[in-house]
């Protein structure tokens, strides 16, 4: 017997205008582990919200084919009895934790089922102990880090006995080594014969560790394969704007060079590792290390590297900032930074590090112990919101909390009208903007009938129109597909090349590496770091102290300094670079 | 939690909710009982006592008390005035101090006045007592217990436990409108309410978006897959909290007794 | 594995009871959203009860207003005392069916008129069997000016969210 098996699977939502799932078939057996890649809007949540009978049961429209659980079929069992063999677990951590306490909270499950109380327990020890939250009973999940709670909900759906894991995003919004427990779990679960489905667009943690993966696509699926099959498949990704592993990418350039053969691509770090190695057999004697130059220029997607330019003005000047939400539990501890006209700044660091508490104090949102903060030279004090927001734009990381008119004409007039400027300079400001941020819809269309990407446009424009010197930008590419990601950040870029500063808080060091200037790392209330990525990069020890972890390629090449390799290469092109000089070099 | 409890080993704080529940009622409805002030004097005097028992800050004593003061005042003097002397029965109430056509200041008035300026005050401190004494998680056990239905008692936890989520979503709300400029302190009244429009609505639009996916979590957890749900724990009466209900008892039916007795009337 | 049974018209689906635990809480915060008026501060508490009643009908707006009542006063530790609290969620509750029953049988603005009269001036007035009319008269003012912003905003609210497609069409007709 199949653990899942979805047969001519068509579905269509009662609001939408098209099909939303076609024609899909899959049998999954026991103990696989799936990969589930698209893009945003590909159907990858409505698919899985088929596997234990939310479609058509809870979201209701016309539905055909058959997904059998095991032999149980999810058009004619309640989801109440479906999802006691298929667990599912959602991107938002908020609305799927119940418990006041963690251990209320996990036994909300086993306690709907009415099972007997020792058998409650047994259970919550049993899936705390899972996914590493032993000792953890009594904590509130109201004070549980991000990353916690997500592991957490994974422990709420385990201590309902599911044999089926279905995982929806379930890293979105938690910093790399929050990622990395949970992509650990998965890995366990898996040793424990567990069936998992995962939606993932993080596609280098998904490549080593899934069986099969299968690609969506307006519904359908497009692609499927074992693992290492579809992710040497790289143009694939290109054409469906899908993100490929970076080794991928670095190996099939390789194999467009004819150096390797296609089955040869690396999918994952230790084989990116490992052919490398290969291909730079021989052991590089000391003295040629760090001989090597690698032009910078020719990396892509470079900026204007701050290092060694002269000074720019200075634009926002923090001095010993100090601040605590709780007396004696200090977030932020004497911070010192000064951000430069027409710097593309990042800001990291761990879940809970104070990257969010840090950038409400610039914008006047909280009030700092001690310490100064000056716009210009002018303290920030002394200005009224309205003003600041003239000078110093903040978008928030949910568009949802800043959306609220019912056009998108009204939206972008509310600062206008705040700071009191006429019709027709409205009118002009709200084009001009528009354009800038590539929304072409009807200006009374309703926010609320946008896709999540362009609501987020909206709430950059929405800032952008203030015209302001200086953005803040707060996880602007949290749970967007890569083709989102980066329609985002080239905008991002485009303001900064127009001469706005640009401070943005996220997780994804790629986009770090490839965008910023110069990043600010933030551990413990104190900055750890400001350099470029370049330099910050390298230093692996202190990105493990700020439980950061850099990206892919440069994690290969820091495994790599015996060959030679310079450590301070930033993304594919670079490495590729460096790969062909050394094998020059070594006369290969 | 948002609710103030104080932690203390108090006899107050050791009794079982149920107990303290029932004699919480039964105060209360001695509290109506009399219209003579020196019965709820006799109350006041008891539950000034275990305030001072419980040992809460004052400061925490000042913030429940001060709310309350200018209203009690008003009571106290407009009651005063407002109640001539046939409203009264016995013969000390019917003292006239002063009178002049429909108004008059009679000593019942003033001493009626005093009785419902003492019943809110009981009412107030006693609350205070029972909230400050009780963990929440105790009342929402007598909740679950209780013959409620489970739908019920579900939806007051869950209001509760997402209290602290949807103060963060106000705070975000907020704060996303002061960034662009927003002015809260607008001239006058309709021009205030305007600028709170766009925090209500994002607000009420956040709920919707998420109660959905909140009840999408609560399928996938089960909810409503058995009749009854298993009850984690169990809270136990003990001998004290016995002798507390028999003692609350008697209390009640001798107010019971004195009251059609006719005695306390003014 | 007991059988998937009809769909039965309940009234406690699980959308349900997780729209009202939401609105619920959002009443509980509500007091933490204050407007500076001239009889003191008005604390938006009672605003999601009445926007419930009228985007998602009576029953719903009851128990919104009347248990979010409770949660208001819950959050700040009961000021008027137990009793009390519980007799204004009675009321509340009560107003907030009344505010659905003229707006949608007669029009929004006779909702609002109505709906703070009737937790202005007869919520005032029922206070009299606990504070005599001293209470009564003391609270009128601010009562009135709180109800009306309250019910304004519920009215405004709706009228914007209306236009999206947040709330079901048959929560509308309802
Ligand atoms: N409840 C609903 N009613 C109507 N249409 C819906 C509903 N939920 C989703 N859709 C639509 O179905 C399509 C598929 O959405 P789905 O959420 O499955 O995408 P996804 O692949 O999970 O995307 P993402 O990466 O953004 O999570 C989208 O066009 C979406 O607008
Ligand atoms: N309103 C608040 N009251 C009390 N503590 C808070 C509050 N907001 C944040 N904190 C705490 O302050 C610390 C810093 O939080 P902050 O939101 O600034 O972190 P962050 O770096 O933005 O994290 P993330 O990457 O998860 O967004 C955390 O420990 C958090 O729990
Ligand atoms: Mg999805
Ligand atoms: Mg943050």
């Amino acid at each position: 017997m199949m653990e899942l098996t979805v047969e001519n699977l068509s579905f269509q939502y009662n609001r939408s205008p098209e099909l939303n799932l076609e024609e899909i078939n899959l049998q999954v057996s026991k103990g696989e582990v799936i990969g589930v890649l698209g893009v945003t809007g590909a159907g990858k949540t409505t698919f899985m919200r088929t596997l234990n009978g939310l479609i058509p049961q809870f979201f209701e429209g016309k539905i055909s084919g058959k997904v059998l659980v095991q032999d149980l079929d999810t058009q004619v069992y309640r989801i109440q009895s479906l999802v006691r063999r298929v667990g599912f677990v959602f991107d938002d951590p908020e609305t799927q934790i119940f418990g006041i306490n963690v251990k209320e909270d996990v036994a909300f499950g086993p306690c709907n089922f009415g099972l007997p109380k020792e058998e409650v327990f047994a259970r919550i020890k049993k899936s705390l102990n899972l996914v590493g939250l032993e000792d953890y009973e009594e904590r509130a999940t109201e004070n549980l880090s991000g990353g916690e709670k997500q592991r957490l909900a994974i422990a709420g759906v385990l201590a309902m006995g599911s044999e089926i894991l279905v995982l929806d995003e379930p890293t979105a919004a938690l910093d790399p080594l929050g990622k990395e427990a949970v992509f650990q779990i998965v890995e366990l679960l898996k040793k424990q014969g567990m069936t998992v489905l995962l939606v993932e667009h993080e596609t280098e943690d998904m490549a080593a560790q899934v069986d099969r993966v299968i690609i969506l696509d307006h519904g359908r699926i497009i692609y499927r394969g074992e693992t290492r099959d579809v992710f040497q498949e790289v143009p694939l990704f290109s054409k469906y704007h899908l993100r490929p592993p970076e080794v991928a990418e670095f190996g099939w350039r390789l194999y467009e060079k004819r150096l390797i053969s296609k089955d040869e691509v690396p999918v994952t770090e230790e084989e990116g590792v490992a052919l490398i190695k290969r291909l730079l057999p021989s052991m590089a004697p000391p003295s040629t290390i760090n001989a090597i130059k690698v032009d910078k220029s020719e990396g892509k997607g470079k900026i204007i590297q701050s290092g060694n330019a002269a000074p720019q003005e200075v634009m926002i000047e923090v001095k010993d900032l100090s601040f605590s939400y709780i007396k004696k539990q200090p977030v932020l501890k004497g911070i010192n930074l000064q951000i430069h006209q027409g710097d593309f700044l990042a800001l990291v660091g761990q879940n809970g590090a104070g990257k969010t508490t840090f950038c409400k104090i610039l914008t006047k949102l909280l009030a700092a112990d001690t310490g100064k903060v000056t716009f210009k030279g002018e303290e920030i004090n002394k200005f009224s919101h309205v003003r600041l927001a003239k000078h110093l734009g903040y978008v928030f990381q949910n568009p949802d909390h800043q959306i609220f008119s019912s056009s998108i004409k009204e939206e972008l007039e509310f600062g206008l009208i705040n700071q009191g400027l006429g019709e027709a300079e409205r009118r002009e400001r709200i084009e001009k903007v528009l354009h800038i941020v590539k929304l072409d819809k009807p200006l009374t269309t309703h926010p609320f009938n946008l896709g999540r990407g362009e609501r987020q446009r909206l709430a950059v424009a929405s800032i952008l129109v203030l015209e302001p010197e200086a953005l803040i930008i707060d996880e602007p590419t949290t749970g967007q597909d890569w083709q989102g990601t980066r329609n985002i950040m080239e905008l991002i870029k485009d303001l900064n090349r127009q001469g706005h500063t640009i401070l943005i808080i996220t997780h994804d060091m790629r986009l770090v590496a490839e965008y910023c200037n110069r990043v600010v790392v933030l551990n413990k209330g104190t900055i750890l770091a400001d350099e470029t990525p370049r330099q910050l990069f390298t230093k692996p020890d202190l990105l493990k102290e700020a439980r950061l972890r850099p990206p892919q390629i440069s994690r290969i090449v820091h495994q790599l300094a015996d060959r030679g390799v310079p450590q301070d290469i930033l993304g594919v092109e670079e490495l590729l670079i460096a790969v062909t000089k050394l094998r020059e070099q070594g006369g290969v | 939690m948002f609710v103030d409890y104080y932690p203390g080993a108090t006899i107050i704080h050791r009794l079982d909710v149920r107990a303290k529940l029932v004699a919480f009622t039964a105060l209360m409805v001695l509290l109506f009982f009399f219209t003579n002030p020196f019965y709820n004097l006799l109350l006041a005097a008891f539950s000034t006592f275990l305030l001072y028992y419980l040992g809460l800050p004052t400061r925490k004593i000042s913030s429940i008390l001060k709310p309350i003061a200018p209203i009690l005042l008003i009571i106290m003097v407009i009651t005063a005035f407002t109640y001539p002397a046939d409203n009264f029965v016995i013969p000390v109430a019917k003292v006239v101090f002063y009178k002049k056509g429909w108004f008059e200041v009679t000593s019942g008035g003033v001493l009626y006045g005093a009785t419902l300026v003492l019943r809110i005050f009981n009412m107030v401190v006693l609350s205070s007592i029972l909230t400050c004494s009780t963990p929440l998680d105790h009342f929402l056990q007598v909740m679950k217990m209780s013959r409620l239905p489970s739908n019920v008692s579900f939806l007051i936890i869950t209001g509760i436990r997402f209290v602290p989520t949807m103060q963060k979503k106000v705070e975000m709300v907020f704060n996303a409108q002061k960034v662009r400029g927003a002015h809260f302190d607008e001239k006058g009244l309709f021009s205030r309410i305007k600028a709170y429009i766009p925090i209500m609505v994002p607000l009420l639009v956040q709920s919707l978006y998420m109660s959905d996916r909140l009840a999408v979590a609560m399928l996938n957890r089960g909810y409503g897959a058995a009749a009854r749900q298993t009850s984690l724990e169990e809270i136990s009466l003990t001998g004290l909290d016995y002798i507390f209900i028999i003692l609350f008892s008697i209390v009640t039916g001798v107010g019971i007794y004195l009251r059609f007795k006719g005695i306390g009337r003014l | 594995m007991e059988e998937l049974q009809k769909v039965k018209k309940e009234f406690w689906t699980v959308k349900r009871i997780a729209r009202l635990a939401i609105l619920i809480a959002l009443s509980g915060v509500g007091a933490l959203v204050k407007i500076p008026s001239p009889t003191g501060t008005v604390a938006l508490d009672s605003a999601p009860g009445f926007f419930t009643a009228v985007a998602f009908g009576p029953i719903e707006g009851m128990i919104v207003a009347g248990i979010g009542h409770l949660f208001t006063a819950l959050t700040a530790g009961f000021p008027m005392g137990i009793p009390m609290h519980l007799y204004i969620g009675v009321q509340m509750a009560a107003w907030a069916y009344l505010f659905w029953l003229s707006s949608k049988k007669i029009n929004l603005i006779v909702g609002i008129i109505v709906a703070t009269i009737a937790n202005g001036v007869l919520s005032a007035a029922l206070t009299i069997p606990f504070g005599g009319v001293g209470l009564f008269v003391g609270l009128l003012a601010p009562l009135l000016v709180g109800s009306l912003v309250n019910i304004l905003i519920a009215a405004a609210a709706y009228k914007v969210v209306s236009k999206s497609n947040l709330i079901e069409e048959e929560n509308i007709k309802a």
